[in-house]
């Protein structure tokens, strides 16, 4: 009886245990390759010759380089981010009507997604060629000159965004679709009874219904964009013009092109400052509109 | 006959103990290298490892140009010995001194064996009075043309170039001009893609800044820690704004990056292209003979300007090694005796040491003659700033985006801010 007490006991503290020791080894990951890294990134920031100092904070406020990079960077994000949520809503309720083969549709529109993003961005790169791009061919039949692209002070960024919103669009469509597969199709039924429009129903039932999914996405694809860099690295670097010179960029440029970890902790600081605000006043609108709901 | 066995088995055992000895001995240094000096340097390597075969071994790994910065970067920052022995590029040196990056070598090279280099790779590698690499070879601007597309012109070469020589060389207005007819006779539409005139490094500080450099524009201001006054002067702007007019007539191209070039010039697609002395081992290599070489051109009116690009890889030891002699001795092999002739031979490089200056080497490759004359009379080193890196991000940046279509006299100064703000960084 005694043995029966304290085997039902001990299986108790494993069963308590469990979720802990399930979840340690992502924990683990997550504190090491995630946590780690932006704090050891911050203390590198405040280090200059082996001291603590705030001169990193001082030269980098009053560069004008880091200024034109957070502004590039805002402006992109101000584009992108709802661009590719609009466009991945667009896909989501595309692909989840009932037509026959939309299986097909679903693994197109979710294709560019499997490529790496290495390979994505040389590909663009050559297709936005400004002497030998495809893109640059199509439009010499439409009598159009050819376009800079890439190369373009004015139009490197947006290559760069309809690239992005290219390759990410199926990713976050997939988890918009989960959402839309989630509503019950009653409602929709009811509310075609009483006479709803599809733009009545998709304000009133879908985007209500679906708001957690979209949190999500709202959150995860601004994270994503902000730290958006291959493109960059791989097509522009940076240019023309410091055009496309996104803060990550300016973060590589600074830890592994010259050799200055401090700035580049500072400049990932400032970056982590900016997603943090913009996520938490995410979560706050998007919780107000569930209250308001 | 098990105790036959027996001593097989232990003789076995002795022999395996005596050769794990016996390469316990042997030194492995591990070498980090640009690709671009992958042929001579594989060679010197191979020929070091066969002169000190069970005493030292050097192991190589070759890495594509804009990866070589990187990973200096990243492995000199985690303060571990992945490399012994790696390249630095002479204009660096500075930089990776300031930051700790390199071992001065005055213990281990002599005062006799240092002069044997030629003054300017000596000077390349000198950081106040100690010495922190060795410099493999130096390099030189010459320009190259594409023989088959300039008759297709209908341009004899050998009229062209007729008397041209280090005192009398073509002008780049001249070159233009030619350029210009040649592309209208050979690809009257465009279509062709055909390119009048490309430096091997577009886009890159190292051979771009001979426009400024030929109307008498500096690479820094004195101290190292300045370019204003400099980059924004009127030679620079004049520079600038010349090579924007030439890519927006077609004469220079517009989106090729300096990996490709060489391909473009190989594949019949520019006619005059100027690179370094390293080219005609490539062009050998993939069976590209038509071609001729001369003095790169001078700017009408500034004929006593023209300068000429220099400087190369140097190989330097880093502090954290605990191979130090070996390392040493790899350098000395690779740099300064017979390793040295092994590279300068495979590599097509312009030798950095005098004594390798002889009329076998120039009769071998006679396009050396005109970078040895260019070494001496037009080279003009790189700039000499600890913040290099910074300098050639900003630099190269300011010439692509006048390229692009940057003003240039608003490009010029943008540049000159970024650098004076990335300066502050080495004035504490």
């Amino acid at each position: 009886m005694q043995s029966s007490l304290e085997k039902t006991s001990f299986q108790r503290s494993i069963a308590k245990a469990a979720p802990y020791l399930l979840l340690l080894p992502a924990l683990a990951g997550i504190l090491i390759f995630k946590i780690y890294p932006i704090f050891s990134a911050v203390i590198t920031s405040f280090i200059r010759k082996g001291a603590f100092s705030l001169r990193t904070y001082e030269i980098l406020f009053q560069d004008k380089t880091f200024w034109n990079s957070l502004m590039v960077t805002l402006r992109m994000n101000v584009v992108m981010i709802p661009l590719q949520i609009v466009v991945s809503l667009i896909l989501a309720l595309l692909v989840n009507s009932e037509v026959k083969g939309v299986g097909v549709f679903r693994s197109i529109y979710y294709l560019p997604v499997t490529m790496a993003i290495s390979v994505a961005s040389v590909t663009w790169a050559l297709m936005m060629n400004v002497n030998n791009g495809v893109f640059n061919s199509v439009l010499s039949i439409f009598g159009i000159p050819k376009q800079g692209f890439f190369t373009d002070a004015g139009q490197a960024l947006w290559s760069i965004v309809i690239m992005a919103t290219w390759k990410g669009c199926g990713y976050w469509m997939m988890y918009l679709l989960a959402g839309l597969k989630g509503v019950d199709v009653s409602l929709y039924e009811s509310a075609k009874l009483d006479g709803a429009g599809f733009f009545t129903t998709l304000f009133k039932i879908t985007l209500p219904l679906i708001s957690r999914a979209m949190l999500f996405v709202v959150v995860a694809n601004t994270s994503a964009n902000f730290l958006l860099f291959a493109p960059t690295k791989l097509i522009t670097e940076g240019g023309p013009q410091n055009s496309t010179n996104v803060l990550m960029y300016e973060v590589y440029k600074s830890a592994f092109k010259n050799g200055n970890m401090s700035r580049a902790g500072a400049i990932t600081a400032v970056l982590l400052g900016l997603i943090i605000i913009l996520v938490v006043l995410q979560f706050l609108m998007m919780n107000r509109k569930d209250v308001d709901a | 006959m098990r105790k036959i066995l027996s001593l097989v088995l232990a003789l076995a055992m002795l022999l395996t103990l005596a050769a794990v000895a016996s390469a316990d001995d042997v030194v492995t240094i591990k070498l980090m290298m640009s690709n671009t000096q992958q042929t001579g340097v594989s060679a010197a390597v191979e020929a070091f490892n066969k002169a000190y075969e069970g005493k030292y071994v050097c192991e190589a790994e070759y890495l594509a140009f804009d990866n070589v910065f990187e990973t200096i970067e990243v492995s000199m920052q985690q303060d571990t010995a992945e490399f012994d022995v790696f390249a630095a590029d002479g204009p660096n040196i500075g930089a990776y001194v300031n930051r700790g990056y390199l071992t001065p070598l005055n213990d281990y090279i002599t005062a006799e064996e240092f002069a044997s280099f030629t003054p300017a790779m000596q000077d390349e590698v000198t950081v106040g009075d100690a010495i922190y690499g060795a410099a493999m070879g130096d390099s030189e601007l010459v320009m190259y043309y594409n023989t088959a597309l300039l008759e297709q012109a209908g341009i004899d070469p050998a009229e062209l170039f007729a008397g041209v020589d280090g005192e009398h060389r073509i002008s780049w207005e001249k070159l233009v001009e030619t350029a210009k007819a040649a592309q209208a006779a050979v690809d009257p539409d465009g279509s062709q893609g055909i390119i009048g005139i490309e430096f091997q490094q577009v886009g890159r500080t190292y051979q771009m800044n001979v426009l400024a450099n030929d109307r008498g524009g500096a690479n820094i201001a004195e101290g190292g820690l300045s370019v204003d006054g400099v980059i924004n002067s009127t030679p620079w702007i004049e520079a600038l704004t010349w090579y924007q007019q030439q890519v927006n007539d077609g004469v220079f191209s517009k989106g090729i990056a300096a990996g490709d070039t060489s391909s473009y010039f190989m594949a019949g697609k520019i006619i005059f292209y100027l690179g370094t002395t390293a080219l005609p081992g490539t062009f050998d290599n993939n069976g590209f003979t038509t071609y001729g070489y001369t003095y790169k051109p001078f700017f009408e009116g500034h004929e006593a300007d023209v300068t000429t690009c220099c400087g190369s890889w140097a190989v330097g030891m880093n502090p954290k090694t605990e191979k130090a002699e070996a390392a040493a001795e790899f350098i000395k092999y690779l740099c300064i005796y017979d390793g040295s002739d092994v590279y300068i031979n495979a590599s097509g490089m312009l030798p950095a040491l005098s004594r390798q200056f002889t009329d076998e080497l120039i009769a071998a490759k006679p396009y050396l003659a005109i970078a040895q004359y260019e070494g001496a009379n037009t080279a003009l080193v790189r700039a000499k700033t600890p913040a290099f890196n910074e300098y050639s991000t900003s630099v190269n940046a300011l010439w692509e985006n006048v390229r692009n279509g940057a003003d240039p006299a608003q490009a010029a100064q943008d540049c000159v801010d970024e650098l004076t703000t990335a300066f502050l960084e080495y004035e504490d």
